[in-house]
């Protein structure tokens, strides 16, 4: 019997169309997850922004640097992101995920040093919306603001956020596991797991920003052994030792 | 801080108790003015349902997290009274 047909339970042998499709997309939506995003190619993107001279670095040169120091954690190095996010910004005022990625910054620089998180929201909140204003089709605008909206309560408007970004790119491992984030909160801690489950699967190099969009939803669905499995995703915090908070 | 309130919750239901004690401790040392869990609940996350805030609560209390009350009522009893004060 093929493998194929067999991992899908058939007895005859044959694997039956339709699910071919579907692993088809899976693995296609997994390679592009990988590799794509703002995944692995922006690391590559990063590694050689790093051997240009300062005067001709370009706003996504820029705006790769900041994302490096974005994933490695840390009030400093978050600190450093949202300096690196700013001078993409001002290469290119039109340069609609560095706003994005600004404001996930500040977020994370406030939760490290315990700063002001509601005056943060505001301008998280405005960084989303220009995001969304400049490109109205990059769900990681709306996927921003609808988290945003539902963390501070606004469940309704926040709901309609985060199923546009679902919406507008719903292979996108990043916005499966940053949509999850909301889905404990609009009471669907259910989705949430399934998406992040999903999201680990098909990406096989990970940010290290999922766990904090996870954890919610595997704590509130999970029993108490899912809870030992899954202990790697609920201990992290702030400090490259310990993983990142996004 | 919500990070930590999670690991703590996870950790007491994953029946790691001295973990979760650990990491209340952090809790505090981190956030010295660490405010009890009630108005945690109340200022620091929101939720549609009532009961994902109720399981945390219970979760965080076991975990013996700060809380406003200790010895009557359930963990929902006691938030409610406590955004009654203010």
């Amino acid at each position: 019997m093929g493998a194929r047909a067999q991992a899908f339970g058939r007895t005859d042998g044959i694997a039956p169309a339709g699910d071919i499709f579907a692993v088809q997309n899976e693995v296609s939506d997994g390679v592009m997850s990988t590799l794509g995003g703002r995944g692995l190619l922006t690391s590559l993107a990063a590694a050689a922004a790093k051997r240009k001279g300062p005067c001709d670095l370009e706003a996504y040169d820029v705006f790769a640097l900041g994302l490096a120091d974005f994933y490695r954690d840390g009030e400093e190095n978050f600190a450093e992101g949202i300096k690196l996010f700013d001078a993409a910004i001002a290469k290119d005022p039109q340069f609609a995920f560095a706003y994005v990625k600004k404001a996930w910054s500040m977020l994370n620089y406030t939760l490290c040093t315990n700063g002001d998180i509601d005056q943060t929201g505001e301008e998280f909140e405005r960084l989303a919306r220009k995001a969304i204003e400049i490109d109205p089709y990059d769900a990681e605008g709306h996927i921003a603001l609808g988290d945003k909206l539902v963390w501070w309560g606004d469940f309704a408007q926040g709901a309609v956020e985060v199923e546009r970004a679902l919406e507008l790119n719903p292979s996108s491992t990043d916005i499966m596991a940053m949509s999850a984030g909301a889905m404990a909160h609009l009471g669907k801690p259910e989705q949430g797991a399934a998406q992040c489950d999903k999201a680990y699967r098909l990406n096989s190099a990970p940010p290290p920003f999922y766990p904090p969009f996870c954890y919610e939803s595997y704590f509130f669905t999970d029993g108490i052994e899912g809870r030992r499995k899954r202990r790697s995703v609920m201990a992290h915090g702030c400090g490259a030792a310990r993983g990142v908070v996004t | 801080m919500i990070s930590l309130a999670f690991r703590a919750a996870a950790e007491v239901e994953a029946g790691a108790a001295d973990d979760a004690a650990a990491t209340i401790i952090e809790w505090k040392r981190r956030y010295p003015q660490a405010l009890p869990v009630e108005i945690f609940l109340s200022f620091y996350t929101a939720y549609a349902r009532q009961q994902e805030a109720d399981q945390l609560a219970a979760s965080l209390q076991k975990a013996g997290a700060p809380m406003c009350v200790i010895r009557r009522g359930t963990p929902i009893d006691m938030r409610r009274r406590a955004l009654s004060s203010i």
